[in-house]
């Protein structure tokens, strides 16, 4: 009696095994074919929330953010002649990043200088070119600052030039820090970067290394906010001290 | 999948939710801590300054090691560099990292450009292959981000063989966040979260051994499967 008990409980078992591998099977190939077949609208939907929408509306002030140790992108700088050139009547907005490290070691220069140098290279007037005191660290600090500022100028316009890729990230950390009495007039405004298509970033290394970085940066802002990191103190000259001490590991 | 199995499961992924987010700063800050293989700095005859977005503080730690006299000249990787991708607006990063150098102090004599066109520290890492066989006695300390000594380490291993017993790797910190809680700023977060997959990529890219281990799970999931089936009664089998 058992043995057969034990045997149709198997056979059953198996049954419904084999059925849930095929369907399972079934189910995967189907997933991959649709996959395959509609694979770049679905990457493009990926990165939907990581690109802002383009807003053509008219700005007064061009912001370019120069918050952090590296110097802007060439495709902002790129986006940023274009719009110097294209208006007579255009500004540009800086926000005062906090002292570098770099230029003061001169490995290269401060970048609010280096964007001022640039345009005025390209015959952009200086009074065309403001700069709002700060000590910025980060975008988050500069996005804080834009409120303020234009508080201060009812009825002014800000568009703030960002890389396609991640130029969503940017417009969520402007709605998160802003005022809404003045969030209206802070446009993101959306360049295409150069080393590879927004739209086709999955063909090139440069797109997807920067759709991942904008969806770390994305979950980094999601669970972390605004940043409160400890700022680092490295200095040159007190690793020298160690070194000679024989402190220093690294 | 019963009740019972479910709520259990639930539970199991809550507690360990809760654990994660919990204990996050101590496996965050370890995650980062994991990718620094710095070594301790020993006298060496050279520094190779790795290229990368973090040239100049590499530099300044390049720098360092000179004029404590850890090391006598410093080798600059020679970075991929097309004046008419960037308009012309920015230097290449060799020329960045040798004003960072001049900066502080180190005479132009001791100062050479190894190798060009590097895009990858798989090509930086082709250039000191050459120069340690062109120099059978020299030493090299190669000077990276903490975040990137990990890589670099496994790179240099593949492609020095045993010439890499003459290397020595070097952090450098970073300028714009701390290991300790480096998920706080976007840069730290995209430099340790983003090392991963890198770190990832290579494995897969430059190593057969994620295939050999792929294949070693397989034969064991098999073995386990087979032995599994031998196991049932033989009318079961019949069945089957």
């Amino acid at each position: 009696m058992m043995p057969e008990q034990r045997s149709f409980e198997c056979d059953t078992r198996q049954t419904c095994r084999k059925r849930r591998f095929y369907a399972t099977t079934a189910a995967l190939a189907a997933m991959l074919l649709v996959l395959v077949t509609f694979h770049a609208p679905i990457l493009r939907a990926v990165v939907s929330p990581l690109i802002a929408p383009a807003d053509d509306r008219p700005v007064d002030y061009v912001l370019i953010s120069c918050s952090t140790e590296d110097l802007p992108p060439i495709a902002l700088m790129r986006g940023l002649s274009n719009v110097a050139a294209s208006s007579p009547e255009i500004r540009i907005l800086l926000v005062q990043p906090a002292p570098s490290l770099l230029a003061h070691y001169g490995g290269q220069p401060r970048c609010d200088e280096f964007v001022v140098a640039h345009l005025l290279a390209h015959h952009f007037p200086r009074d065309r070119i403001e700069t709002i005191p700060a000590a910025a660290t980060t975008f988050w600090d500069e996005a804080a600052a834009i409120p303020v500022w234009l508080q201060q100028r009812p009825g002014t316009c800000v568009g703030v030039l960002a890389e396609s890729i991640g130029s969503g990230n940017r417009q969520a950390i402007v709605r998160a820090v802003g005022n809404t009495s003045v969030a209206d007039r802070i446009v993101v405004m959306p360049v295409e970067p150069i080393e590879c298509n927004s739209r086709q970033w999955w063909k090139s290394r440069a797109g997807v290394q920067a759709v991942l970085l904008a969806m770390i940066e994305r979950l980094q802002m999601t669970f972390f906010g605004r940043p409160q990191a400890t700022v680092p103190t490295w200095d040159p000259d007190q690793y020298e001290r160690d070194l000679l001490a024989g402190k220093a590991d690294r | 999948m019963s009740f019972r199995r479910r709520t259990t499961t639930l539970l199991a992924a809550g507690a360990i939710a809760v654990i994660l987010a919990g204990t996050h700063p101590i496996w965050l800050s370890g995650a980062a801590i994991w990718l620094d293989v710095g070594e301790r700095v020993r006298p060496v005859d050279a520094v190779y300054i790795l290229g990368g977005a973090d040239v100049a503080v590499r530099a300044l730690v390049g720098a360092a090691l000179i004029r404590t006299g850890y090391a006598n000249r410093a080798l600059v990787s020679g970075v991929h560099y097309q004046p008419d991708e960037d308009d012309g607006v920015l230097c290449p990063q060799q020329e960045r990292a040798c004003r960072v150098l001049a900066h502080r102090g180190i005479a132009q004599s001791q100062i050479e450009v190894l190798g060009r066109d590097h895009r990858t520290t798989f090509d930086e890492a082709a250039s000191l292959k050459r120069y340690l066989t062109a120099h059978p006695r020299a030493t090299v300390a190669v000077v990276t981000s903490d975040f990137h000594t990990r890589r670099t380490r496994w790179i240099l291993r593949q492609s020095l063989g045993e010439r890499y017993a003459r290397v020595v790797v070097v952090s450098s910190p970073s300028v714009t966040f701390v290991p300790r809680d480096w998920w706080r700023t976007p840069r730290g977060a995209s430099d340790v979260a983003g090392e991963y997959p890198k770190l990832l990529f290579y494995w897969f890219r430059y190593s057969w051994a994620p295939y050999g281990w792929g294949m070693a799970l397989l034969a064991v999931a098999f073995s386990v499967r087979s032995l599994r089936r031998r196991r049932l009664p033989p009318t079961a089998v019949s069945h089957c």
